[in-house]
């Protein structure tokens, strides 16, 4: 039998949700198989059984401190299901503004605070300078109160329509508990200005940055950071992205479009793997069927968040943030783009498109308008609520009894649905990076790089085993022979 | 009148997680009007906006230890920040490199700041409970952040 050597990294630096990535060498030294793993949330579906259902987007917006708003905003589009309720067009805008206040808030703190140390430092740089401070150490201190200035005006967009940033209690089932006034209006148009001209600075140092430097160019386009799975994402009407409302759309790694879906149809196209080795599950495409952690059309797995929406749009719906779409798959040659590390580069398109469309809704006359909720009439039963959480698509399934009390609840959130993909990338990186044995903080730096651009977050996507203590984990041969039990 | 603000870091609904915002939960009512009482899910950015022009900054938070005593409460500085859950909650920055970037920025910062962390048992459960050993030391915690106050 082979001898194997284990490596752990751990923690997974710049990560929500104790991670652990362990890596199998053989007798040469090199990778077996890498793989990542995280830690179980348990209880999810008993906490929430009996509730009354209006608590939903209160109760998981508390799940992760990461994507408060996100669940918010997936909880309460499933609670406008379960009642059969239309929210009135104003609502849904400010919602969506809302929302996109969120996407701009997630987007900058990921860019400037995850991402950027591994390209603006370096991503051999000694790790104590890989961080925020390194990154305004060379792009510079007025750059630095850019971030800070412009995220907190995310943040206070938030909080006008959400009563309050973090743990937002503004959506009902119908609509929101209030409108805003043309006062707050106001303020926002005048940030969400300055957003879109920081957007356009935050797309500027990614091209001085990254894009002039031939190394990182290349490091992006290797085969060690290349993915070719499904990609999802949300479509408006003219399959462009959008974050909040629309079609679930879904390309082939050809770049076809394989299928359209709308929320209420999620369980017939998705359906989970579960590995021994892992206590979250594996989603994937129901039609395309389990084929193992592999990439390619006959694998049901999908690419969700920033690089997994653009690939499954045609495009993006506002003029800035479309032309910076079309600059970045002329660079990666083409759709779908097949880089890992373009994620942050897709991040920053989104940045655009967020900041673009808030500025855009700020402007709606519609959006202080004072029908902001539809008052439900129906009886509650079940429903289904999506939206595009800043790390891809997140689905909350609710049933009820005919009071609205919560009978089963289960939420697929984006780092499950991207969890396949993300084994891939990890796995390949481990392969590319470690040979005769040989690893340096450099190389453990970018087997974390592989995984670092999906911005995962498992703090909430771990209690899919409802009430079930954790397991020794244990790692088999190809044989299915037990190698060893790992230690938690 | 010199500004303090104690904040209760954690996740209210994941057991021992909402140790912090439990005990903000009882000083918002025991404290005098001029302090501040706020709960707060992450640290990094967020907790820097919330600290900035204060002069006294109390933070109570959960802590897991290699070896530590459920219950035990520590009493820590900026400086020995990396161990505690929430404080060390690397999706977004840390405490400790957020306080370092306010003061490259020239954020005004609390000139003090106290860190309450108490170690924990179980902070994978969603529950609104806390396990008996962590409840315990509640009342004991409440008290070092008012005497720290005064």
């Amino acid at each position: 039998m082979a001898k194997y050597t284990r490596i752990t990294i751990d923690p997974i630096t710049r990560l929500e949700g104790h991670g652990k990535i362990e890596v199998f060498l053989d007798d040469a030294g090199n990778v077996e198989q890498a793989y990542l793993q995280i830690p179980e949330l348990r209880g999810f579906e008993k906490f929430c059984e009996g509730r009354p259902a209006e608590e939903m987007p209160q109760i998981t917006s508390r799940i992760c401190g990461v994507c408060p708003e996100a669940h918010h905003l997936a909880s309460t589009k499933a609670l406008d299901a379960v009642w059969h309720v239309e929210p009135p067009s104003a609502a849904k805008k400010l919602r969506e503004l809302f929302y996109n206040a969120h996407m701009l808030h997630s987007h900058i703190a990921h860019f400037y605070a995850l991402a950027a140390p591994d390209f603006v430092v370096g991503p051999g740089a000694d790790k104590k300078d890989r961080n925020i401070l390194g990154v305004i150490a060379k792009v510079g201190l007025e750059t630095g109160q850019e971030v800070i200035k412009h995220r907190s005006y995310a943040q206070k967009i938030q909080a006008m329509i959400g009563g309050k940033a973090t743990h937002p209690s503004c959506g009902l089932p119908g609509g929101l508990s209030k409108p805003i006034t043309e006062e707050e209006r106001e303020k926002i148009e005048s940030m969400a200005l300055s957003l879109v001209d920081f957007a356009e600075v935050s797309l500027q140092i990614f091209n001085d940055v990254v894009l002039k430097n031939k190394d990182y160019v290349d490091l992006i386009l290797s085969d060690t950071y290349s993915l070719n799975p499904y990609s999802m994402g949300m479509v408006d009407n003219n399959n462009h992205v959008n974050f909040y409302d629309g079609m679930m759309r879904i390309t082939d790694p050809e770049g076809k479009e394989f299928v359209k879906f709308s929320a209420g149809e999620y369980n017939k196209h998705f359906a989970e793997h579960v590995e021994p080795w892992s206590y979250l599950k594996f989603p994937y495409l129901k039609n395309v069927g389990w084929k193992g952690l592999v990439d390619g059309i006959e694998s049901g797995l999908v690419w969700v968040g920033p690089l997994g929406r653009l690939n499954a749009a045609d495009g993006m719906a506002t003029a800035r943030a479309n032309k910076a779409y079309q600059e970045m798959y002329s660079t990666l040659g083409g759709k779908p783009g097949k880089a890992t590390l373009a994620h942050h580069w897709a991040r920053l398109v989104e940045l655009m498109y967020a900041a673009e469309r808030l500025l855009e809704l700020s402007q709606d006359p519609e959006i202080t308008s004072t029908e902001v909720r539809a008052i439900p009439t129906e009886t509650p039963t079940e429903g289904i609520g999506i939206v595009e959480a800043p790390r891809g698509t997140l689905m909350h399934h609710y049933v009820t009894d005919e009071r609205g009390m919560i009978r089963k609840a289960n939420l697929v959130v984006a780092s499950a649905h991207g969890y396949g993909a993300m084994n891939i990338s990890v796995d390949k990186a481990a392969k590319g990076l470690i040979k005769g044995g040989q690893v340096d903080e450099a190389a453990k730096n970018m087997i974390e790089m592989a995984f670092r651009a999906y911005d995962p977050c498992f703090g909430c996507s771990t209690h899919t085993l409802p009430g079930k203590l954790p397991l020794v984990i244990r790692v088999y041969d190809k044989t299915g022979k037990k190698l060893m039990d790992l230690e938690w | 009148m010199k500004k303090s603000i104690v904040v209760g870091l954690g996740n209210p609904i994941l057991s021992d997680d909402g140790v912090g915002n439990k005990i903000a939960e009882i000083l918002k009512i025991q404290v005098s009007s001029e302090v501040e009482v706020v709960e707060a899910t992450l640290a990094g950015f967020n907790l820097l906006e919330l600290l900035a022009g204060y002069d006294t900054a109390i933070l109570v938070d959960a802590i897991q230890t290699k070896g530590g005593k459920v219950g035990d409460i520590y009493k820590l500085n900026k400086d020995d920040l990396a161990f505690s859950q929430r404080l060390a909650s690397v999706h977004d920055i840390n405490l400790y490199t957020a306080w370092q970037l306010g003061e490259q920025l020239g954020i005004k910062l609390p000139d003090k700041l106290v860190i309450f962390a108490i170690e924990v048992e179980d902070v994978l459960t969603f529950s609104e409970n806390l396990t008996p050993k962590v409840e315990a030391v509640v009342p004991k915690v409440c008290e070092m952040v008012l005497n720290e106050l005064t």
